[in-house]
């Protein structure tokens, strides 16, 4: 696969597009120590700590996604040294993995985006359910993957690299299926 | 079948694996009395009517959860993260 | 029978030619298949499916008993499918079935006249229990009997897609309660969904005649709902299953299957009732129909069912039936047991030509094609002459989905019905499905049920043989009294032992009926006979539209290694294992498996090669505890791991056997580096996070997987190091001590070597980011490393003795396998205690050894010392050609093979039809102390 590029036809009423390895660290804090590492982090990389698994937290050039009470991933929109970064706000009170290359970045963009997701993801779309500015990990077939919904119409969903072939695959398909 | 994750939200049971009796104490780790383990492994109750398990939200959070469900009528009064429960 | 110039809803501007039984003929775009085939004056339909007594339609819907159809052709053939719910279509090819050789021809109609031998039960009797071997023998010839459609035997050509949905309502049904209860909702400000089998929203309101109040109302709901925006609509789709906590599946089967998974909040069931009719002798001639689906062919589809027409009512919906036919030019009769009718309703009856026949009821029907019914009154009886009898027996809400969620129904006797009982929270029932009928009646009404006058109860109203109860499976009234003689006293029994109810039509018109005879038979009332349980699906789903698309290749998702196009490109040939796929073995080293993989092993055991072990588990563990995490879950201790090693460990289950094995490398003061075998990686990590949110929530510590992030790739060989020289440096090389670990830059990329070997040969293991693989592989190939894959990696192990899957299958100990002496005995680690018991401990145990031979071995083949009986003494767990050693060799289990060591054993394979014999042995067959991994 091409680092970046568009794999259905311009004009369509979907763009999908495989990006390029960004900066993804994944901050763990063990128990009784959460609070304070976890603020300076989030003061360190400037977001707002969410309060849930919902909400994404937006700092400069990048978002923060608390897939768990314990976890945060955080994603950079531009190369920077975010390995480093996170280690030295979070000292010893914390995990620090970088999982960069572990992700893959899939943006999906256009009027159809929401109709093709329903046939992968069990997830309600609807005004209910994941609203722009919100992410929900779950499953589409095997992969565990993470939907961030940009807009009403733009998704940047992160999935495992390995799943990454697989994935587009099943997208190009299915957006076929849904052509017939 | 649905099972209302506490971190991420209510989702499909095919998005949790499910994980065992929790009313199963487990020994500590230093326990050698080989008929706690044995207990802890083997001995179950099999209710019929609430009965406590563990799931594991494996295709969200990860975390895992405790969950009471009925078994005469699968209703779920509850679903905790496991490490909330007792100490 | 004949199509009304200026009747019904279908679109005259657009024939449709289709094919029934080859005929060529011609309906009309809203055409069902049902109506179009009465339009062209087809009156036999399909034979019965035990006496094969010629049958006709019978109604307009899924409860259709009769005219069972197969559509399509070749592998998109449906058998099986009710005429009734098949939207015509142009060039449509539709066969009746189960009749032979045609349909006016039947040579197994000749079984009518054998009725009295094959009544109730006569499956079981004949061919079960002391007659069981009578079966066998007559198998062939009752299937074909018996047979419905034949079932293609390909697989589903139509595309399919399964679509998720999610709503705060549901509403099953679109008639006007359904269409009602949608709007109500939906002005709440709540997302409906509003699913509609039909392709027409409408319900019950579309089988009236244009200017109906029904329809006027229709109308009005139908502009109010365009207005919603936040109302979906699913045409042509069938919920067919109620699930736990608000799930419901739907299914369409139009040129692509589409299964909706739903989930709701609330369910509002509006799924309308249906009609049936009574059990009288001959009730099953074609041109017998029910009332409410005649007037569905009128209204609807412009269809006059018969010239002649005779319509019994017990309640008042089969007033207006005999009105509009009587309208559309028909002559007709009413036939109803009440005697008192107001002088009003008497007189627009009479005066639209309606001969009325008050106290009295039909008693039998005659006529291969409805000729004659026989009407009887208190004191006299009367045949008269027709071609259409119309049976309005009373109403049935549909109350499947209700049901499937576990709601018991409750009956009524004002409804002569079962009406929805206390439902499951969030589910509510409503119109005619919750015995509101006031919409299939007009006028003043009773308050329970919405008629005029209370229905009268009456099942059977005449006495005689074939009077059926269940046309689709041909049960009569004499089978369910001979049920009851037989002691067949439960519902559930009666069912099994008549097959009443079953089949694709579930007894829609026939379950009250039979319930009402057995009531009868046995001096109960109905409700406290009770009736059956209903599971899904409500209505036949194809297999197709379950698989969805994740079928064939699409059944799993694949994982690639970041590894996998170059590896293509360079002519490796792929296998699966597990989700992933790997490199089986390179064609450059050989034009097929057997020859590439011993060039492969070759090239390990004499030069250098690389191979893609990107599969395995990686899991970074970092804190405080990470050492405690480690010495809690591997049998062996971690304390002493200093910082740059790495350490070969293996984890037991609680239960104390042998759970996964792989290398730990610490990588700092608290920071680590799991690797697991590929199959357990999942299963190893689900594990540690269980323990660290349980029981273990005092380890401040936390596990991250990182098996995507880094590749990895297996360097063996005596030149390994050599190869590695030209890359990091000689100096860098030389000082990377055998399970040490370091962290340098290779070809650009930054990397972390593991000196390891799982081949026996000196190895190293090179992990670097994913997308840095690719590079880093050309460079160990540029830098003299031949390729190996999954072939010889897998058997390059077996020379070595080492465990791998095949050996770690869940039931073997660390002494199973001779790592007993890895077990620390410093410290308390998972499965520690329960490995101690008596059974893991016990002496003749089946062990890990070696086998050599001449002939081939292979996995699975049985060992025994003496004749063969049982599971014999072990079994081969992993084998291979050894060009190494220059013979067959296996790893196995073996009782107490330890001590058996030098004796021969007999290898039994019978799936490959192969015996030979084989030398116990140590399993360590090539350098067994080890000196080449070390050198």
């Amino acid at each position: 696969m091409d680092d970046r590029h568009s794999i259905l036809d311009q004009g369509a009423a979907l763009q999908l597009q495989l990006q390029p390895c960004r900066p993804l660290v994944q901050v763990g804090f063990w128990r009784g120590a959460r609070g304070a590492a976890a603020l300076r982090l989030a003061e360190a990389l400037a977001f707002e700590m969410p309060a849930d698994g919902r909400q994404v937290a937006g700092f400069p050039d990048g978002w923060a996604y608390r897939i768990a009470p314990d976890r945060l991933l955080l994603l950079s929109d531009r190369a920077r040294p975010l390995l480093q970064e996170c280690r030295s706000a979070v000292g010893q009170d914390g995990a620090v993995s970088d999982i960069g290359h572990a992700k893959r970045i899939l943006d999906l963009d256009g009027s159809e985006a929401v109709s093709l997701l329903t046939r992968g993801i069990a997830i309600d779309l609807g005004p209910a359910g994941l609203t722009p500015g919100a992410f929900a990990q779950t499953r589409l077939h095997d992969a565990s993957i993470l939907v961030h919904r940009l807009s009403p119409e733009r998704f940047r969903l992160l999935i495992p690299t390995s799943f990454a072939a697989a994935l587009v695959d099943w997208f190009v398909e299915s957006w076929a299926m849904m052509q017939y | 079948m649905r099972l209302i994750c506490p971190w991420c939200g209510s989702r499909d049971s095919e998005e949790f694996a499910y994980g065992g009796d929790a009313w199963a104490q487990r020994p500590a780790q230093a326990e050698s009395d080989p008929e706690a383990w044995l207990a802890y492994l083997y001995q179950r109750d099999n209710p019929r009517g609430p009965h406590r398990e563990y799931w594991q939200h494996r295709f969200g959070c990860r975390r895992w959860l405790l969950v009471e469900r009925d078994t005469r009528t699968h209703e779920v009064t509850l679903v905790t993260f496991a490490e909330e429960v007792g100490s | 029978m004949r199509r009304l110039p200026d009747r019904g809803e279908i679109d005259r501007a657009r024939p449709l030619r289709f094919r029934f039984d080859g005929r060529a003929l011609t309906g009309y775009a809203g055409d069902s298949l049902a109506s179009a085939l009465l339009a062209n004056g087809v009156r036999l339909v399909g034979r019965s499916f035990k006496y094969h007594r010629p049958r006709g339609i019978y109604a307009a819907g899924l409860e259709e008993p009769n005219a069972l159809v197969s559509i399509g052709r070749g592998d998109a053939r449906r058998p099986n499918i009710q005429a009734t719910a098949v939207p015509l279509s142009e060039g449509l090819e539709a066969v009746s079935q189960n009749r032979w050789p045609s349909l006016h021809l039947d040579l197994q109609s000749l079984t009518g006249l054998a009725a009295p031998l094959t009544g109730a039960g006569f499956y079981y009797k004949t061919f079960m229990g002391p007659n069981a071997r009578a079966w066998m023998l007559y198998e062939h010839f009752i299937r074909k009997a018996a047979g419905l459609g034949p079932p293609p035997t390909g697989p589903d050509p139509r595309p399919a897609e399964t679509l998720h949905a999610h709503c705060r309502v549901l509403v099953v049904g679109a008639g006007l309660a359904g269409i009602a209860a949608a709007l109500e909702a939906a002005r709440e400000g709540d997302s409906v969904l509003l699913v509609e089998r039909d392709s027409l929203l409408g319900g019950a309101a579309l089988s009236t005649p244009p200017g109906s109040q029904e329809r006027a109302h229709l109308e009005t709901l139908l502009t109010a709902l365009a207005a919603q925006s936040n109302v979906q609509v699913l045409t042509n789709t069938q919920v067919f299953g109620t699930y736990d906590h608000g799930c419901f599946a739907a299914v369409e089967e139009g040129e692509v299957l589409q299964l909706w998974l739903i989930r709701a909040e609330r369910a509002v069931l509006a799924s309308g009732a249906l009609e049936r009719g009574f059990v009288f002798p001959g009730n099953d001639r074609p041109g017998v129909m029910l009332a409410g689906a005649a007037r569905t062919y009128l209204n609807r589809y412009g269809v006059l069912c018969g010239e002649r027409a005779v319509v019994f009512q017990n309640n008042d919906s089969g007033e207006a039936v005999a009105l509009e036919l009587a309208q559309a030019g028909a002559a007709v009769t009413l036939v109803d047991p009440r005697e008192n009718l107001d002088a009003e309703r008497r007189k627009s009856l009479e005066s639209a030509g309606i001969i009325l026949r008050l106290g009295s009821r039909i008693t039998a029907a005659f006529g291969r094609r409805l000729r004659v019914v026989e009407v009887s009154g208190a004191r006299d009886r009367a045949r008269l002459p027709c071609d259409l009898l119309c049976l309005a027996g009373g109403w049935s809400p549909v109350l499947h989905l209700a049901s499937q969620a576990g709601a018991r129904p409750r009956w009524s006797d004002p409804h002569a019905a079962f009406l929805p009982g206390s439902l499951p929270g969030g589910m509510a029932v409503v119109g005619a499905a919750a015995g509101d009928f006031r919409r299939v009646a007009d006028g003043e009404v009773v308050p329970e049920t919405g008629w005029s006058r209370p229905l009268q109860p009456l099942w059977r109203s005449g006495e005689g043989p074939m009077a059926f109860v269940d046309l689709q499976n041909d049960v009569t009234a004499k089978d369910v009294r001979q049920a009851h003689d037989e002691g067949f006293v439960s519902v559930e029994h009666l069912k099994r032992y008549t097959t009443l109810g079953m089949g694709s039509d579930q007894g829609r018109t026939s379950n009250v009926l039979g319930l009402a005879l057995m009531a009868e038979a046995s001096g109960r009332t109905i409700a406290e006979t009770g009736t059956t349980t209903f599971r899904p699906p409500y209505a036949a789903v194809s297999l197709g539209a379950l698989a969805g698309a994740e079928v064939g290749g699409a059944f799993h998702l694949r994982r690639r290694t970041p590894l996998d196009s170059l590896l293509r490109e360079e002519g490796a040939v792929m296998t699966h294992s597990g989700l992933w796929e790997r490199a089986w073995y390179f064609r450059e080293n050989g034009p097929d498996l057997e020859s590439a993989s011993c060039r492969e092993m070759e090239i390990v055991r004499s030069d250098a090669a690389i191979s893609d072990v990107s599969t395995l588990g990686k899991f970074e563990i970092e804190g405080p505890d990470a050492a405690e995490l480690l010495n809690r879950l591997y049998c062996n201790g971690w304390s002493k791991l200093a910082v740059g090693k790495a350490r070969w460990g293996v984890m037991l289950r609680d239960d104390g056997y042998v759970f996964d094995d792989g290398t730990t490398a610490r990588l700092g003061e608290t920071r680590y580096v799991m690797t697991t075998t590929t199959a357990k990686a999942e299963q190893v990590l689900s594990r540690i996070e269980f323990l660290l949110q349980t029981a273990w929530r005092d380890l401040r510590v936390q596990v991250c997987d990182v098996t995507d992030h880094w590749a990895a790739i297996a360097l063996s060989g005596p030149n390994a190091r050599k190869v590695l020289a030209k890359l990091i440096g000689a100096e860098q090389a030389r000082d990377l001590p055998f399970l040490g670990l370091l962290e340098t830059e290779l070809a650009g990329a930054p990397v972390r070597l593991i000196r390891v070997s799982f081949s026996g040969e000196l190895g190293y293991e090179v992990y670097c980011p994913a997308q840095d693989a690719p590079s880093v592989w050309r460079a160990l190939r540029r830098a003299g490393a031949g390729a190996y894959g999954l072939e010889a990696l897998g058997a390059l192990r077996i020379e070595k003795g080492h465990v791998s899957a095949g050996e770690l299958d869940g039931r073997t100990t660390l002494d199973d396998l001779g790592l007993a002496a890895m077990a620390s005995r410093k410290k308390a680690f998972v499965g520690q205690v329960m490995a101690e018991r008596p059974g893991l401990q016990a002496k003749d145990r089946k062990q890990l050894v070696g086998l050599t031979a001449e002939t081939p071995l292979s996995s699975g083949a049985v060992l025994s010392f003496g004749p063969f009986a049982g599971l014999g003494e072990g079994r081969i767990t992993a084998a291979t050609w050894s060009p190494s050693l220059g013979c067959y060799l296996a790893l196995a289990l073996l009782r107490d093979g330890r001590a058996q060591h030098g004796r021969e054993v007999a290898v039994h394979d019978p799936a490959r039809g192969r015996l030979c014999k084989a030398l116990v042995r140590d399993p360590h067959f090539l350098d067994p102390e080890g000196v080449r991994q070390r050198g």
